[in-house]
């Protein structure tokens, strides 16, 4: 079963994402903080992650954690889906970081589905 | 370059005035009176005013009280030079909105520290303005758009699965759906509706015949409307069973809608940063001349540095959101206890609890 980890600190919008991928057979993880985030992408190597840019934790924003989920060697193959709300100016990253889309919150759930199944196929 | 009026009508002492400031490379402009000073202060809009009082047309005072009416001169520091040595005419100056005097006759030495003191004075202003804006514009740049896209995506993102599914869905997850698009919406109105409350305190801030009308408000029984604004927090966080309230009657000068504003909020984060099962406390304590409402969660409290960052206008920036969320609301409290006259003051453990202690003198 493909593991799709959540990284954001708002409970409904981590509600909505097990809502949408549930049905179509993924199991969702959330992480509330970057720490979490961090820990848990460790432990279960999942298929997909979506990461908040604006995030509370000590490690620091989802960009950062970003670079440091990409310089694991374990994730190496797991894409990082970037999801904020802040968008526009003021959303980018410190420096050159791969991932494999972006989506500003709000989007159309059709659109964002497809596309995280994509990755996970 | 710094721009500064002197206002006066005898020739020779305004030649030498400007003379020396000349000398010092400020950029002057002469008047020989009172209306002629206003005429080219509103023209000019100089960074200092160094102005007679005995004039003929318009003395001083009526400059110091015409400027001050003008919001486009209203910040301008203004000196007087007085003739007479009296407390009272020095007195009637400051009233009127004069920054500083200088008694004739006066030494050069005097005048320029005057000047100096009174330059220094409005850049220090001017920079905090500056850095209050720059704050305030970052904010509505970023922090803003952000805060309300959050509740947003709830209520979009919950319609499109309703719309996508309707027909296969079970009632129950309509159900579900629904709800979280209502408590989406709720969440992006209470954001709206601060927002709007923040900036009418903003304004009324600074106006001190409108704070003065604020505090003409009694409430009496202000415990009955603590209990019920606190009751009613309680169950919409679905936690009735966790507020415990201990009240006594008083009477506090403070329009109820304020008062229930500020309950509001700050219960509203009591519940909001502690568990499910933890009790919330809402205590009452009263002295002779005070009356002080303490309020305690046990949720993960704040650390000294997170409650340090809870002064004025932190609590638009971005760390304070990202890390606690109650910035908008704490403040709104705060500005309106103080609109009052009144404290307030937190304290917290970190992972073991939070109290915030309002004061109000009866």
């Amino acid at each position: 079963m493909p593991t799709i980890l959540a990284i954001d600190d708002d409970e409904i919008f981590q509600i909505l994402v097990r809502r949408i991928f549930e049905p179509m057979g993924a199991e969702v993880i959330s992480a509330f903080t970057s720490d979490e985030g961090l820990d848990i992408a460790n432990r279960i190597v999942p298929s997909v992650i979506l990461l908040d840019i604006r995030l509370p934790g000590k490690i620091g924003d989802g960009w950062t954690l970003a670079r440091m989920l990409k310089e694991q060697e374990n994730l190496q193959n797991t894409p990082i889906v970037m999801v904020s709300a802040s968008g526009g100016m003021g959303t980018q990253p410190p420096d050159a970081i791969e991932y494999a889309g972006y989506f500003s919150k709000p989007f159309k759930v059709d659109v964002f589905r497809d596309f995280i199944m994509q990755l996970l196929t | 370059m710094t721009v500064i009026l002197v206002i006066e009508d005898d020739l020779p002492v305004r030649t030498t005035i400007l003379d020396v400031l000349k000398a010092e490379d400020f950029d002057v402009y002469g008047a020989r009176n009172g209306v002629e000073g206003l005429h080219i202060a509103r023209e000019r809009l100089p960074d200092l005013i160094i102005s007679d009082v005995i004039m003929p047309a318009l003395d001083g005072y009526g400059v110091v009280r015409e400027l001050r009416q003008d919001p486009k001169t209203a910040t301008i520091p203004i000196i007087l030079l007085t003739a007479k040595a009296d407390r009272h005419d020095m007195r009637q100056g400051m009233e009127f909105g004069a920054d500083d005097y200088v008694t004739k006759p006066f030494t050069i030495n005097e005048l320029m520290n005057a000047v100096g003191t009174q330059l220094k004075k409005r850049t220090a202003i001017v920079q905090k303005y500056e850095t209050t804006l720059r704050l305030l514009r970052k904010n509505i740049t970023y922090a803003l758009p952000h805060e309300l896209k959050t509740p947003l995506t709830g209520i979009l993102g919950y319609a499109h699965m309703l719309l996508m599914d309707s027909e296969n869905m079970k009632p129950a997850d309509i159900d579900e759906y629904a709800s979280w698009i209502v408590r989406s919406g709720e969440r992006l109105q209470r954001l709206i509706e601060n927002y709007l409350v923040y900036a009418q305190i903003e304004i009324m801030s600074s106006d001190p015949k409108q704070i003065e009308a604020l505090r003409n408000h009694i409430i009496k029984n202000a415990d009955d409307l603590v209990r019920e604004e606190a009751t009613r927090i309680a169950e919409e966080a679905d936690r009735s069973a966790d507020l415990h309230l201990e009240l006594s009657n008083v009477a506090l000068q403070i329009s109820g809608q304020d008062l229930r504003k500020i309950v509001s909020e700050l219960v509203h984060n009591a519940f909001k940063f502690s568990p499910a099962g933890t009790a919330v406390n809402v205590n009452a304590r009263r002295t002779d001349k005070t009356f002080s409402l303490l309020i305690q969660d046990h949720g993960r409290g704040m650390t000294a540095d997170q409650i340090q960052q809870m002064g004025a206008y932190m609590q638009f920036e971005r760390k304070l959101y990202e890390q606690q969320g109650i910035g908008l609301g704490f403040s709104i409290a705060k500005s309106l206890i103080n609109l009052h006259g009144g404290q307030i003051n937190m304290t917290s453990s970190p992972g073991v609890e939070t109290t915030i202690e309002i004061i109000f003198p009866i």
